[in-house]
């Protein structure tokens, strides 16, 4: 049994569903804006039931990308703790050793994927204006000045002109920001100016702007902004760094053919 | 002048590309590499003007695309031609798939495009300038599996040769993809999203992963052999040009 969940024949045709999961994901997501904005938006399993009900084909097209997935995370498992890592002792060369590491990290990439999905908070478009607050879990987010020194016009715009006009020389985004504080009780634990792709982060929290809204009033102002508690991102940067590095680490260990793969090759 | 360029860059690369085609058709060898240099560093002037124009590194739009990824497959061809087998055959092969991109160019506007307020930030130049540089990487690994499927000579020499450029290529996405996480990390609070770019990006590293994991049966045979290696290249410039 384990033979056969370490195989690599398993992994090839698993791939090649998973490739065709994904791709008709790409003919899917245009078909299911709404249902997929909403696995976005909020918790997975929240939007999980809410597509069984709207969208059964949805439902079902998720839950065999998850089974592909876990299955490809079974399968490397399996491999590696069989195959790779008996490889790697017996022989003790470093490519093995890479070889067994990058599989390695590669199980914790793709289970950091999943997880993220599925633990910590999250709060999405939070609309918000100055000198408002919210309660977030144990903290308080609050507002207290939104600032846009670029022509409010454009983000009245319509959606596609919107975004043509939102070029490097009409927004600044070093110029536009909302001051936000993070406080736990009465006490602020971190105040900054939050900007577009600037978010202000406290140990596993993020609040991030999304975008700046136009109100219906006189040149008003509101912040979009998503609240995320999710402690598994900075190691998951980490993780995926590290494997990156390992596998440019074995692409140049092994770029020259040894010798023993040449002889082989020739006879 | 400076809004000419970009038509001038264009023609002037394919008709070098043209020329390599007949000079290689021809087996004069050193004249088809002559060109090679000549249009590699003819892109090289157009990755220049894009970067002295804009201040930033060739991102997107289909002429900086092109000019970028053909400029790279240049470079990639003269440091590793000789590696490939018989290299007048990968060389032959290499500009055709460059006429190919060339080709994919044909008839959209050749001129640069105005920035989207995000592309000054560093994680985004990193996702989009790595992704076409991953992008060449595929389409020089391309040319190499297509020379093991079509010649079949030195068969082994190619197929490491190809191997290489596809980890290679792998690694440089992966650092482009690493670089648009933390892109979506600080825009949408989340470092992946259900959306059709995420579904592609994962579509092409599961193609390269898929080559990496041929089970025997297929490996044996030449032909299904050097096919798998050809489609992260082909999806790429899919992507790229025409999605």
């Amino acid at each position: 049994m384990i033979q056969r969940l370490s195989s690599v024949k398993l992994a090839f045709y698993n791939l090649v569903i998973l490739i065709v999961l994904m791709g008709m994901g790409v003919f899917i997501s245009p078909v299911f804006k709404n249902e997929f904005t909403l696995m976005n938006d909020t918790w997975f399993f929240d939007a999980f039931v809410f597509a069984c009900k709207s969208a059964p084909v949805l439902a079902v097209w998720v839950v065999l990308l998850c089974a592909c997935a876990g299955l490809l995370l079974v399968n490397t498992l399996c491999c590696t703790l069989t195959r790779q890592l008996t490889l790697a002792k017996r022989s003790g060369v470093l490519k093995n050793w890479l070889f067994f590491i990058l599989h390695c990290l590669f199980i914790l990439v793709l289970a950091c994927h999943g997880l993220i999905l599925v633990v910590g908070e999250k709060q999405s478009c939070v609309t918000m204006v100055p000198g408002q607050a919210m309660d977030f879990g144990q903290y308080k987010i609050k507002v207290s000045d939104i600032v846009f020194t670029d022509d409010i016009n454009i983000l009245k715009a319509p959606k596609k002109k919107k975004r043509a006009l939102m070029t490097k020389k009409n927004i600044r985004i070093d110029k536009n920001y909302a001051m936000i504080t993070l406080l736990k009780g009465q006490v602020p634990l971190a105040s900054r100016k939050v900007m577009m792709l600037s978010p202000l982060r406290y140990k596993s929290l993020q609040v991030t702007l999304i975008e700046f809204v136009a109100g219906n009033e006189n040149n008003s102002l509101k912040a979009k902004l998503t609240l995320t508690k999710n402690g598994l991102n900075t190691f998951f940067f980490m993780v995926y760094g590290i494997m990156i590095v390992t596998l440019a680490g074995f692409t140049a260990v092994t770029w020259k053919r040894s010798g023993i793969e040449k002889e082989k090759i020739d006879e | 002048m400076s809004a000419d360029f970009p038509a001038i860059v264009f023609y002037l690369v394919t008709g070098m590309v043209i020329l390599e085609l007949f000079s290689g058709g021809l087996k004069k060898s050193n004249l088809a590499h002559l060109f090679l240099i000549l249009r590699t560093w003819t892109c090289f002037g157009g990755v220049i003007f894009i970067i002295f124009s804009l201040r930033r590194p060739p991102l997107f739009g289909s002429f900086e695309a092109m000019v970028y990824i053909v400029f790279i497959m240049g470079v990639l061809a003269l440091a590793f031609y000789k590696n490939h087998g018989r290299p007048e055959y990968f060389l032959r092969i290499n500009s055709l798939v460059v006429l190919l991109i060339l080709l994919a160019q044909a008839g959209k506007p050749m001129a640069l495009n105005e920035d989207y307020y995000m592309y000054s930030n560093i994680w985004v130049i990193l996702f989009f300038n790595l992704r076409l540089t991953a992008a060449a990487f595929f389409a020089h690994g391309a040319a190499v599996y297509i020379c093991i499927t079509w010649t079949g000579k030195q068969e082994d020499t190619l197929a490491y040769g190809a191997r290489n450029t596809l980890l290679a290529g792998t690694c440089v996405y992966l650092v482009s993809e690493w670089a648009g996480s933390l892109w979506c990390l600080n825009w949408f609070g989340d470092s992946w999203r259900w959306s059709h770019g995420f579904f592609k990006a994962s579509i092409l590293f599961f193609l390269a992963m898929a080559v990496c994991h041929l089970p025997a049966v297929i490996a044996r045979n030449r032909f299904t052999r050097g096919l798998p290696g050809i489609l992260p290249g082909i999806f790429i410039l899919w992507m790229i040009f025409f999605h």
